[in-house]
């Protein structure tokens, strides 16, 4: 039974008032109506209808006079997420030590004291911080030195240094003087593309493409370890004709990581190209990454002692090296393919 | 269910969810595909034709969840109410779709992504070029943009990632988004010029710089036009286009962006980006515009040395940290406008709206004295503000003693006036004596029937 009722003991209900009106009978009581409570019940119900209705009025009216504001209300929620995201980049610079990079007219990125702004947060040990210069005479850098050396860390933190200074922010480095530039290119790491059903090297290619047909001088381009998708010479091959090509026609800002040695003659042809190297000591037992970029190429291959480091069996290693001693001896290292072939 | 066939037959390809009392309910193949989405029971009610009617609810108080769920997967979906009184008439009670909600046009919070924009898009190309229109909805910021190639369109994509894209039909395109065809008219530049102009409601498109963008005008045409069927009602909210250009962006290809790590992880975690180091921002706002800044670096170097200016001088006279305190306080106004201009506030979001305009005299204060043009210019947007919203300090303290009160409190006077016959009069603004709390702040109209006192019985 819904509303209001008076109930009564079944004892009582015997003497309950002639007006009343029984309505309902449960265990023990009854249950009764009177013509005045059934007004108010009525007033009751109604008026909570009409509160719930009037509130809905107030409120659609408040809508109203809001919709009329909204000009300047988003003009208002833009100001306060400027403030924000100006605060925020304050509160990084501080606590993160970034610097205010400096914007110059003369081409190219030249960072002193340069970091990884994720890396040098997720790494335990301390991050060692980089120079780097690329400049009008300078504008390609062919970057050496072992696996897991940190090349692949120096040239994205380069890549996300110009675009920290270019979304506004304070930059991780102790200085940082950047030139004007379009665009942004990576050629970056190898995975297969599973869903599409390309192959690593496709992938790679398709990148390198679209690098090869839009960059400019005015753009940034890192190439991290092209060719190593397919054989050896192939991949040689295809290395050293894209780095030229960059170099002598597209003139563009470049970060070339190559595990290739033969690319560091480069620099002996185009006097744009300088080489640098990520340094790394070998021990008794195995090699420490210095994770320092060093001018000149890195003067040898560290490949097996990596190998060891990774835990493959000694006798593997051994091996290895006798065969790499029989290799060297066939073929100087360092020659790379003739020029002019 | 004559009723129902006819409102189903008006929304062929979504969900229709048909409220009925405490319910809403599916039918048919809807019932059939909702039970197996949203792992609800499927039930039969009546019959038709000798064959009992599949049907499949969900609680209207659960509504929300239910819809999260099917936007993630892509499924749009009717919502069909009740919107005659019960009882009152012959026959079944009057109901109509009242919107759509389709991942591109989603605009509850409980369904939106704080951090980031859900954006709805619209592709036309003519040739080799193309043009772009995406719409915050949710914000109601509506952009168009031009380029040449496919390299160039998946770039922006990348850059963009729209939870839903329109294309004209018979367009077929590969996107990480649920793509939806329009039929081909909606894309032509003629009409959509007439539309924007009339929703705008500007002779031309001249003042917003897009006058000669006719491919994304044609986009941003069938992008009103979707838009509009999905909500059914104004949009009051999107009151111009901004026009992008290429050109003024700091370019880079989609494999650029996803390398590079900007906001997104390739190994999936997100404090491992460059976004995910860099945010520390106090509101949801700041943290959708910084991802937007992120994703669009500038060449513009004037515009970049006043944003570094502007850090410079917060740096300097070390008021960042007090910044954040006092943004804290600020809600998500940009997405409450959203909802306000669409008509489907809740009190909730008005009570954010005035606690962020109660903050604005500690903000300004914040402000004060820094000289960077930007912040100056952000410092003064509360001059600009109508005088008869609630700013002030007047505003913020009790008329009768002048006490300022702090929001948010649940207190709304103070205890030495609270016995003030003129309390009940204006709450906003005079001590008035502390009523009951609401039971729950979202408290929403159509949930709050009358619940006449039932016996035990």
């Amino acid at each position: 039974m819904h509303g209001y009722y008076i109930e009564l003991p079944r004892s009582l209900s015997e003497r309950a008032p002639l007006e009343w009106q029984r309505r309902q009978t449960v265990k023990n009581a009854e249950r009764f109506i009177t013509p005045e409570l059934k007004q108010f019940e009525d007033r009751v119900l109604g008026s909570r209808d009409r509160a719930l209705a009037r509130e809905r009025e107030l409120f659609d009216a408040l809508l109203d006079r809001l919709v009329g504001e909204l000009g300047a209300l988003k003009r208002l929620a833009a100001a306060l997420a400027l403030v924000d995201v100006l605060a925020n980049l304050a509160e990084r610079a501080v606590s993160l030590r970034y610097v205010r990079p400096e914007l110059g007219d003369a081409p190219g990125l030249r960072i002193e004291g340069g970091r990884h702004p994720v890396v040098e947060r997720v790494i335990e040990e301390p991050f060692v911080p980089n120079d780097l210069e690329l400049t009008g005479a300078r504008r390609m850098l062919v970057i050496t030195g072992p696996n897991m050396g940190g090349k692949s860390t120096y040239m994205r933190q380069a890549a996300l240094i110009l675009v920290l200074a270019s979304i506004g922010s304070y930059v991780p480095a102790n200085r940082a003087v950047i030139g004007p530039f379009d665009r942004i290119f990576t050629r970056i790491g190898a995975s297969d593309d599973l869903a599409g059903g390309r192959s690593t090297f496709m992938v790679e290619m398709t990148e390198a493409a679209v690098i090869l047909n839009s960059a400019t001088d005015r753009s940034l381009v890192l190439m991290d370890e092209i060719g190593r998708g397919t054989s050896t010479y192939d991949g040689l091959s295809l290395a050293w004709a894209c780095a030229g090509h960059i170099a002598k026609s597209l003139r563009a800002f470049t970060l070339f990581a190559t595990h290739y040695f033969e690319l560091t003659e480069l620099a002996d042809e185009f006097p744009s190209v300088a080489n640098v190297h990520l340094d790394a000591t070998e021990h008794a037992d195995g090699i420490v990454f210095l994770h320092a970029v060093k001018p000149g190429p890195a003067s040898r291959s560290y490949g097996l002692a990596v190998a060891r480091k990774a835990g493959v069996p000694k006798a593997v290693i051994e091996a290895a090296r006798g065969y790499l001693e029989k290799l060297e001896a066939q073929h100087p290292p360092h020659t790379g393919p003739r020029r002019g072939r | 269910m004559q009723q129902y066939l006819r409102i189903k037959a008006e929304n062929p390809d979504v969900l229709l969810f048909y409220r009925m009392g405490d319910f809403y309910e599916l039918f048919y193949d809807d019932a059939r595909r909702g039970s197996r989405l949203l792992d609800i029971v499927l039930t039969q009610r009546g019959e038709s034709g000798g064959a009992a009617i599949p049907m499949a609810g969900v609680p209207v108080e659960k509504l929300d969840s239910y819809l999260a769920r099917l936007v993630k997967q892509g499924e749009p979906v009717a919502i069909c109410e009740q919107t005659g009184e019960v009882g009152k008439g012959k026959g079944p009670v009057t109901r109509e779709v009242v919107r759509i909600v389709t991942p591109g046009t989603v605009t509850d919070d409980a369904l939106l992504d704080a951090k980031r924009d859900n954006l709805l898009a619209a592709l036309a190309a003519d040739g080799e070029r193309f043009g772009l229109a995406w719409l915050d909805l949710a914000a109601g910021r509506f952009s168009v943009l031009e380029g040449e190639g496919r390299e160039a369109l998946v770039a922006e994509l990348e850059r963009l990632k729209p939870a839903e894209l329109l294309v004209p039909e018979g367009v077929k395109l590969a996107a990480a988004a649920r793509v939806v065809e329009r039929p081909p008219w909606h894309f032509l530049e003629d009409t959509a010029r007439r539309a924007l102009t009339a929703q705008f409601g500007t002779q031309d498109l001249a003042g917003f710089g897009c006058e000669d963008m006719g491919v994304a005008l044609g986009a941003a045409g069938a992008l009103l036009q979707y838009a509009r069927d999905t909500q059914k009602g104004a949009l009051p909210h999107l009151t111009g286009l901004a026009p992008e250009s290429r050109d003024e962006a700091l370019v880079m290809d989609a494999a650029t962006r996803r390398n590079l790590e900007l906001d997104a992880s390739l190994a999936g975690r997100d404090e491992a980006t460059l976004a995910g180091v860099i945010d520390r921002t106090a509101t949801s706002m700041g943290a959708r515009e910084l991802r937007r800044w992120i994703r669009r670096p500038l060449r513009d170097r004037a515009a970049l040395e006043a944003r570094y200016d502007a850090i410079d001088a917060l740096i300097g006279a070390d008021r960042h940290g007090r910044l954040h305190e006092v943004l804290r306080g600020i809600g998500d106004v940009e997405r409450v406008l959203a909802r306000v201009a669409l008509r489907s506030a809740r009190p909730r979001d008005l009570a954010a709206l005035r606690e962020a305009l109660g903050q604005l005299p500690a903000l300004a204060a914040a402000l004060e004295g820094l000289e960077a043009t930007l912040l100056a210019a952000a410092s003064a947007i509360q001059a600009t503000l109508p005088a008869h919203l609630p700013t002030s300090r007047r505003g913020r303290s009790c008329t009768r003693c002048s006490r300022a009160r702090s929001w948010p409190s649940r207190r709304r006077s103070c205890a030495t006036a609270a016995s003030s016959p003129r309390a009940t009069t204006r709450r906003s603004t005079s001590c008035a004596p502390s009523r009951p709390a609401r039971t729950g702040t979202c408290w929403s109209w159509r949930s709050a029937s009358v619940a006449a006192p039932a016996s035990p019985s």
